[in-house]
Formats: structure tokens, C-alpha cells, sequence
């Protein structure tokens, strides 16, 4: 039950700046994601909170107190990698028990504690057998019972899933979430998966190119991406150039007009519309304030389908739509949006929302 | 045995892994490193140089005025008198036609036995495997000695192929002559280099991808083919190394060639011995220059390509 | 002509029989290449373990021959004497074991001075790193001949000739490469995040080495340690040269068997020098069979 405060911190690659100026803290009992592509500086970043990577800048605290000077044997942290790291040549049981036989605790206390962790992770049996016996997943579950074990302050997991396949890595989220519930440890969990992020979090954090775009809770992220980059990033969008009409006082996109009564850009202003697939919807042809064009591609995805639209002045639209539509491919089509974002250079977006269009979510 | 160690960028350290300079885990390393490197100059690189120096900046008595010293003069003396020596050039000659073939012998045999060690798995491949490796546990000495036991007239091989037959239809009834004979010599450098060989050949084998040689078998490459482009470049830098070491190994060694090589001409390192317990010290550190040098070359060959992969 | 074929890796294929490894060409399909090759493999097998193992199983049967004439493949009696004989000649238990006593010295000394180095090798990175490791290849390439002139002078300074501790040193020699370069090898295949999870736990840097690294590396480290020990006991002109007249180790006395002694004595000899290794041999084979880590043939 701890607070972890990442403040400023600052990493050098040789000239390159992989990590600059990231302020993150996670509150006590929550679960961070730290999500974003390769390269963007976060695993680096929970490296340098579990002290495998030296920070160059700026400071990290748990519950106040700066531990970035240690070295990683000495922090409160324990860190479930990527690539499951179980020791080969030691049975599961001793994998588990050896941090707490490290820290010369009592036989009996070392004996209960990693049969708990061992229960909590689902695979009570597991302790005589070695590493190359167990599957991925086992393998994994181990692991964050080796973490767990010796009741870090702060969890940290660096991509723990990614070398699962599709099935067991839904499965292993869901018990991951479930364990941190249950121990209610402060946990960081690193992932370029954004589904896996917006399922599990309590907070997410975006980073690109070593900085944080925006930290917020899952349905925020989604609903009001800060930056074009979240927004393209998290779920799909679709993002379109625009341009403000002072004298209309509309947004230009595409060919067709929409009404931006209260918006305060000069006039020409360039801007980026960014729409979500399910704000948009098929209304009676050429209805003004609607993208015209035709139907492409039309794909099922289980409870809903995806409808792509090849808009007549230029750009590729995607359209969710309930799974009874009938929507052929090839058809002319037009389509209108519910609401969407606009993003004028690194401004915060402006969101426009237009009444008396129907819309479809996506349950 | 896995793979040579990676002296290119991407070692331990890269990626993301890179470090900024750190002084202090310098100094660790080089004290780590002190040891061995220290014993390597004192009993290695020191003598190396002196025999160069002495070779070639050569000592000599002088009288000035009835007083006796000790002067050097600069001269390839030494060289020379070793090339217009028809016995030493001979040995040198002589020493790089057994390199050379054993080499090549070598390679033709143990590329193939890589390849199937690599491909193939199941009982009769572990031995194969088990083969291989023996002659890394035995020391020259006593393969000169089995393959004298072996191979010798009068010997196993001898009777067998008496017996058998195989002398009067193949011979004409005369054992061919194999010890103190060049090719005892060849076979006994290649028994005793197979296991480093295969190891290196393998561990380069064993770092090539399946789904490679699959993907090629899926277009219709044949296995020529897959060897000339596939198999062949990716394990180069390991039997650059393999060639290197074989190559240094075979040319400047002693215990095979003396044993069961011919008198005349003997190979370098016979005649170093020669020169040495003749007193003839000059003379041996001479040669020694003369092979480090064409050993040299060799190893040019090797950093070269290493050079040109780590910039790849 | 479609099969399904099950292949090594449990991979259901159908067709035509896959051409099988190393087929040469229609005619040896005709000609039920199966067999045929079976029956190549089985050839060069033989051949392969003639010229390997020939030699050796010769040359022991020499040390046990009572009767051998030179009409017969195998002797015709056997006997233990000369194993007798052998031990009672002078000198023989001394260069048996003062061998023994300088390999297993120079095995220890060797991976005490190189194993640390090695594992700077592979972990840290230093400025100079790959020419250290190239000067180290490159100086196996001086013929050893070239070097005894300036060695020994060294050693008469330090006195050293004529001691143990001078044949340990010019027996180390050929040692140190492998001694660096294998362990090196080994360390660096062992995944960082082993050494990381470790250190996460709580445990010291060098109590990684201790616990995780070090076990890890231990079988390769163990194959460098015997090749150093069969290394030690191979060596010969430079004990020659420093040990002679007082310290006599057994490729010496080889050298005289090849002439002086009989060709059975002289078998005992090389037995008596290879067993120690063999031993050693069969030994770690056996340590690291429970760790799922093999020595010999470990792709």
C-alpha cells in the first residue's frame, strides 16, 4: 500500500533522449498503465523504477522517499519481465522462496508464504517441478508469484504478456487484475496493447517518443484523447484534415460542412477531425453534414461489422454498424458523424457534437 | 558448445540496454581483465617482440682496439640466411602444403558432418555427435602414438588389409607407406581438429533459423543451393574462425610431425625444435616470425570479414 | 504416390514423399532412396569410428598383448605385465605423477586468473574490448619455439627453472585462450534478466554470480577446465626446456617410448596419460546429466 512518484525524470541514450521529463504517480492500491508503440520510452521508464536502468534527471519516491539512488537490490520494488526469467537450474519452489530465504526469514514462514503465493497464482502443485516444465502461461504465473512473494511496495511488469498467445493472454489479464485486487499492491504494468490497457487499468499513461501525452482514467483516454497521437493510438479513429470557416462558422472536411457555432479559431484555421468508427452511421443519401461515397469492404467482427467507406473527395472512412445491417459492398453511401474531436496544431481538442444524427455504440 | 563470442555491436549491451560511459564499471573491467592480460604480456607478448627485435636488430661481438663489446646492427640477415637455406625453405614451403591440405581435408569433412549433426536428430546422429568429440579429450602425444599403432607397416591396418584382401587388389600387395609420410601427418591433424571444427561450424548452424532453410525448400531450392546462399554465408564468421584457429594450429605444430611426419623436410615447428636444441636460437626465432607472420595474414582474412559483418 | 507423414516435429504433412535430407537425384529415388541412403549412413558411420576410434582401441590393445605376431589382427594372449613392468621402471610414478600434480595445478591456476575475465568479456562493455580478445587469438599464433629463448631468461632472473612453479607457468600458457573465450561464450548466452530477476530479489551482485551465473555457466566452465587439464598434460618441449634435468613429466618419457621401449610399454604409457582426462570426462558428463544441460553436443 504504497505511492510510487515518478518526478521529471530524465534518460540519455548516448545523444538521444529516450525518456524526458516523465511525471507519473500512482496512488496506493491502484494499477498504472504505462502504454504506448516500441521505442516510446516506457519500459525504459519501470526500468529505471526498478533501478536496472540509472535515471539521468529528475527523482523517484515511494511514500515520500527517494529511492533513486539505490541500487535494484535494495528497492521495495519487484519486477515481473517480460521474458518470464524463472532460474533453469532451480525447482519452481526455490524460484519462488528464493528472495525470502535471501532476507533469512524462518523455514516455517518461507514454507507458508510460498505455498500461499504459489495458491494465489492458481498452480499450488507446481513447486518440485523445474522451469522447462511448465507452459508460457505457467511460467508467467510463477513469476508473479516470485514478485508477490516478497510484498514489494510497488509491482512492476514489463510487457508480461506479451509472449503469450491471443487466448491466454485475455485469461492471464483478468488474473493479474484479480491478484492485484485481492493483494491491493501499488502495481505498474508496461504494454503496447491498448485494449489490454483500457481493460485493466485503474489509470493509463500515454506515452510517445519518451513523453507522457496524457494520464487519465480509461474511459477519458478514450472519449478525449488530449492529443492526436492518443487519439490515433487508442482504439481506432478516424482522422481527417479540415479547415474552419470563419464566415460559415463551420468545419470544412472532406467536401461537406459542419456546423462549429461556438468554436474561437481564426478563420482557416487547419485542423485535424478525428471520428470514432461508432459515431458514425449511414443516413439518406446526399443529407447535408454527411460524407458521401461508397461502400468498400464490409467486415464481420462478431456482434458488430465494420463498414468501410471510400469517401468521394478522397479519404477511407470506418464505420461500425449492428450486426442485422444490411449494407452491401459497393453500394453509394452516406455517412454522418455523431460527434467527433478537432485538433487545432497542439491545442487540447474541441469536441463537436451534432444533434439529430442517430448513432450506433458498440456494446 | 555454443556459438564464438560475439565481438560485434551487437553484444550484451544493446539496444536498449546502452549505457552512458561509466567510469567506474571500466575500472572494474579492466581489473577484472588484469590478470590474464598481464600473464599474456609477460610470457607472450614480451618474448614476441624480443624475438622480433632480436631478429632483426641482431647482436654481435665487436673488437674496438682489442676491447670486446656487444653491438647491434640492423640487417635481414636472418631472414635471408633462413630463405637461401634450402632446408628451412623447404620446411617453411613444405609446412604450408600440409596446412593447406589438412585444412581443406578438414573442412570437407567436417562441413558435411556439421550440417547432418545439425539437421538431423535421433540415436544414430548422437553418436555421430559422440564421435566427433572424442579427439578433444586426447592429447597429440598419444594420437601421434595410436595413429603409429594404426596405420604403421607391420601394424593393424597392415594385417587387416592383408588379410582382407584389399593390399593385393588395390596396392599390388605393398602397404602404402602413411607414417612418416605426409599423409599421417594430414590425417592426424584432421583427427585431432575435427571436434574444434564441428563445434564452431555447428554452433554458426545452430543460430540459423528452421523457417530459413524452410523457406528456401518452399521456392524449390535444391541443397546446393541452400548451402551456396543460405547455410554457407550465415555461418561464415564461425568458420572463419574455425579456418583461423586450424590454419595457426596445424602450421606451427610439433608433437604430429615429428612423430609420424617424414625426416626431410621437416615442418616448421620440427625445425624450430631442431634449431633450439642445436643452440641455433637466432635461427628459431626467426621462423617463429616467419609463421606468426604468415599466421597473421590468415587472421587478417578473419577481422576483415568480422569487420565487414559488424557494419553490415 | 500421397502419404501422410508425421515429420520430426510433429508436423502432419501429405503428398508425395518429401525427398528425404541430402537426396542426390531422381536416379536414387528409383532406386528406393530410403534404403540406400540407410545404408550410406551406416558406411560412412563405420568409417568415421574406424578412423576415430582406431587408433585408440589398437594402441590399447598393444598394452595388453602377451602374444601378437605379425600375421594376426588381434593378439593372441593377453596379460597385465606390462602394466607391472611400467610401474617398476624408474622414474615412471614420479613423471606419472608430477603430470597429474602440474595438470591439476595448472587446470586450477588457470580458471582462477581467466574467469573473471571472461566474465568481463561478456557483460561489460570497455574501450578496448575487442582488441583485448583479438590480441589473445592473435598471440595463440606465435609459435611457442620462438618464445622459449626470452621465457627462460625470465625465469633464470626469477628463478624459476627447474620448479614447479616455472613448469605450471609455461604450461598455463596454452591454456588461456580457451579458458577466456568458453567461459566468455557461456556468460554471455545467459539472458541478462536472470541476472536482473536476481537482483530485483534482493540478492547482491555477487551473490548473482554465485547463485545464478556461475551454475548456469558451469558446464561449459567445466569443459574449458578439462580441456585446460588435457591441454597441461599434452604439453611438452617447454617442460622440456624448463624442467629438464630434474623434473621429468610423462610426454617425455613418450618421446623416448617411441624408440626406446617396447611398443607395448609405450602404450601403457599413453594410457596411463589419458585415462586421468577420460576420467574427468566421464565425471562431468555425469554431474551435469540432472540439470537438463548437456556438455558434449549441446546445440
Amino acid at each position: 500500500m504504497a505511492e510510487l512518484a515518478i518526478k521529471n525524470v530524465v534518460k540519455y541514450y548516448g545523444n538521444v533522449l529516450a525518456v524526458s521529463g516523465v511525471s507519473i504517480t500512482v496512488n496506493s492500491g491502484e494499477l498504472l498503465c504505462i502504454l504506448g508503440p516500441s521505442g516510446c520510452g516506457k519500459s525504459t521508464t519501470l526500468r529505471m523504477v526498478g533501478g536496472f536502468e540509472a535515471a539521468d534527471g529528475g527523482d523517484i519516491a515511494i511514500d515520500g522517499r527517494s529511492i533513486v539512488r539505490l541500487p535494484p537490490n535494495k528497492r521495495p520494488t519487484a519486477m515481473v519481465f517480460q521474458k518470464y526469467t524463472l532460474w533453469p537450474h532451480m525447482r519452481v519452489w526455490d524460484n519462488v522462496a528464493f528472495g525470502l530465504k535471501l532476507r533469512r526469514q524462518p523455514a516455517v514462514e518461507i514454507e507458508r508464504k510460498v505455498r500461499g503465493a504459489l495458491e494465489m497464482v492458481g498452480l499450488p502443485e507446481a513447486g518440485t517441478r523445474y522451469p522447462n516444465q511448465l507452459s508460457g502461461g505457467e511460467q508467467q504465473r510463477i513469476a508473479l508469484a516470485r514478485a508477490l512473494v516478497l510484498e514489494p511496495a510497488v509491482l512492476l511488469l514489463d510487457e508480461p504478456l506479451s509472449n503469450l498467445d491471443a487466448r491466454l493472454r485475455l485469461r492471464m489479464r483478468e488474473e493479474i487484475k484479480r491478484i492485484q485486487r485481492r493483494t491491493g499492491i501499488t502495481s505498474v504494468f508496461v504494454t503496447h496493447d491498448q485494449e489490454e490497457a483500457l481493460s485493466i487499468a485503474d489509470r493509463i499513461a500515454v506515452m510517445s517518443k519518451g513523453v507522457v501525452e496524457q494520464l487519465d482514467i480509461p474511459s477519458t483516454i478514450y472519449a478525449r484523447p488530449r492529443t492526436l497521437f492518443v487519439a490515433d493510438f487508442i482504439g481506432t479513429m478516424n482522422v481527417l484534415d479540415g479547415r474552419y470557416r470563419r464566415d460559415l462558422r463551420a468545419v470544412e472536411v472532406a467536401g461537406s460542412r459542419f456546423p462549429a457555432a461556438d468554436a474561437c479559431w481564426p478563420d482557416g484555421q487547419a485542423l485535424r477531425i478525428a471520428i470514432r468508427p461508432e459515431d458514425l452511421a449511414p443516413v439518406d443519401l446526399q443529407t447535408p453534414g454527411s460524407f458521401w461515397g461508397r461502400v468498400d469492404v464490409v467486415m464481420d467482427l462478431g456482434h458488430f461489422r465494420q463498414v468501410e467507406v471510400v469517401v468521394e473527395a478522397g479519404p477511407l472512412l470506418k464505420m461500425f454498424v449492428p450486426k442485422e445491417s444490411t449494407i452491401g459492398s459497393g453500394v453509394p453511401i452516406s455517412v454522418a458523424p455523431a460527434r467527433c474531436l478537432a485538433y487545432a496544431g497542439s491545442e487540447e481538442p474541441v469536441e463537436l457534437t451534432f444533434t439529430n444524427q442517430p448513432h450506433f455504440t458498440s456494446s | 558448445m555454443a556459438a564464438s563470442i560475439n565481438l560485434t555491436r551487437e553484444g550484451p549491451v544493446a539496444g536498449r540496454r546502452h549505457r552512458s560511459f561509466n567510469v567506474r564499471e571500466h575500472l572494474i573491467a579492466y581489473l577484472m581483465v588484469a590478470p590474464p592480460v598481464l600473464f599474456l604480456g609477460v610470457i607472450i607478448v614480451y618474448p614476441a617482440l624480443r624475438a622480433i627485435w632480436d631478429t632483426l636488430a641482431v647482436q654481435h661481438v665487436v673488437v674496438h682496439n682489442g676491447v670486446q663489446s656487444v653491438e647491434r646492427t640492423f640487417t635481414f640477415d636472418t631472414y635471408t640466411a633462413i630463405w637461401n637455406d634450402s632446408y628451412s625453405r623447404n620446411s617453411i614451403l613444405y609446412s604450408l602444403r600440409v596446412t593447406i591440405t589438412s585444412v581443406i581435408v578438414l573442412f570437407l569433412f567436417c562441413y558435411p558432418l556439421a550440417i547432418y549433426l545439425r539437421f538431423r536428430h535421433g540415436y544414430l546422429t548422437s553418436i555421430f555427435r559422440t564421435l566427433a568429440l572424442i579427439p578433444l579429450f586426447i592429447p597429440t602425444i598419444i594420437t601421434a602414438y595410436a595413429f603409429i599403432a594404426f596405420y604403421q607397416q607391420g601394424n593393424f591396418l597392415d594385417v587387416l588389409m592383408q588379410k582382407t584382401g584389399i593390399e593385393g587388389t588395390f596396392f599390388g600387395g605393398e602397404y602404402p607407406q602413411l607414417i612418416d609420410n605426409t599423409t599421417g601427418i594430414v590425417m592426424g591433424q584432421v583427427w585431432k581438429n575435427i571436434p574444434i571444427t564441428v563445434l564452431l561450424i555447428g554452433a554458426g548452424l545452430g543460430e540459423i533459423d528452421n523457417a530459413l532453410i524452410e523457406s528456401a525448400r518452399d521456392v524449390g531450392a535444391g541443397w546446393l543451393r541452400i548451402f551456396a546462399f543460405i547455410l554457407f554465408p550465415l555461418t561464415l564468421r564461425q568458420a572463419l574462425i574455425a579456418f583461423a584457429l586450424a590454419f595457426v594450429g596445424v602450421l606451427g605444430s610439433f608433437n604430429i610431425p615429428y612423430l609420424i611426419g617424414p625426416n626431410a623436410p621437416p615442418m616448421v615447428g620440427v625445425l624450430m625444435d631442431q634449431d633450439v636444441n642445436q643452440a641455433e636460437q637466432l635461427t628459431a626465432q626467426g621462423l617463429a616470425v616467419i609463421t606468426f607472420g604468415i599466421a597473421l595474414v590468415v587472421g587478417v582474412f578473419y577481422v576483415a570479414a568480422l569487420a565487414r559483418q559488424r557494419w553490415r | 504416390m500421397a502419404e501422410l507423414i508425421v515429420d520430426t516435429r510433429g508436423n502432419i504433412q501429405s503428398g508425395p514423399a518429401p525427398r528425404a535430407f541430402g537426396a542426390r537425384g531422381p536416379w536414387l529415388d528409383r532406386l528406393g532412396s530410403r534404403v540406400v541412403i540407410s545404408i550410406l549412413k551406416w558406411i560412412v558411420l563405420a568409417a568415421m569410428a574406424i578412423f576415430i576410434l582406431g587408433p585408440l582401441l589398437v594402441m590399447t590393445l598393444w598394452a595388453f598383448e602377451q602374444d601378437w605376431t605379425g600375421d594376426s589382427l588381434f593378439p593372441t594372449a593377453w596379460t597385465f605385465h606390462w602394466w607391472s613392468d611400467v610401474w617398476n621402471l624408474t622414474g615412471i610414478t614420479d613423471a606419472v605423477t608430477l603430470s597429474l600434480e602440474t595438470a591439476a595445478v595448472v587446470m586450477i591456476c588457470s580458471t582462477v586468473l581467466c574467469l573473471p575475465a571472461a566474465y568481463a568479456f561478456a557483460r561489460f562493455r570497455f574501450f578496448g574490448r575487442q582488441a583485448l580478445m583479438l590480441a589473445f587469438l592473435a598471440s595463440n599464433a606465435f609459435p611457442k619455439f620462438g618464445l622459449y629463448i626470452s621465457i627462460l631468461t625470465l625465469f633464470y632472473q626469477v628463478n624459476f627453472m627447474q620448479t614447479f612453479r616455472g613448469i605450471v607457468v609455461i604450461q598455463m600458457v596454452e591454456t588461456l585462450l580457451f579458458m577466456i573465450w568458453i567461459p566468455a561464450t557461456a556468460f554471455q548466452n545467459i539472458d541478462r534478466s536472470l541476472e536482473e530477476a536476481a537482483l530485483d530479489a534482493g540478492c547482491s551482485k555477487f551473490g548473482t554470480f554465485m547463485r545464478i551465473t556461475l551454475p548456469l555457466a558451469a558446464p561449459a566452465i567445466a569443459v574449458a577446465m578439462m580441456l585446460a587439464f588435457v591441454a597441461a598434460l599434452d604439453e611438452s618441449q617447454g617442460t622440456l626446456l624448463v624442467g629438464l634435468p630434474h623434473y621429468k613429466t610423462m610426454p617425455l618419457i613418450m618421446y623416448d617410448a617411441v624408440n626406446s621401449y617396447s611398443q607395448a610399454e609405450g602404450a601403457v604409457f599413453a594410457l596411463m596419460l589419458s585415462i586421468p582426462s577420460l576420467l574427468l570426462l566421464a565425471a562431468a558428463q555425469f554431474l551435469a546429466r540432472g540439470k537438463g544441460i548437456r556438455i558434449l553436443g549441446a546445440t
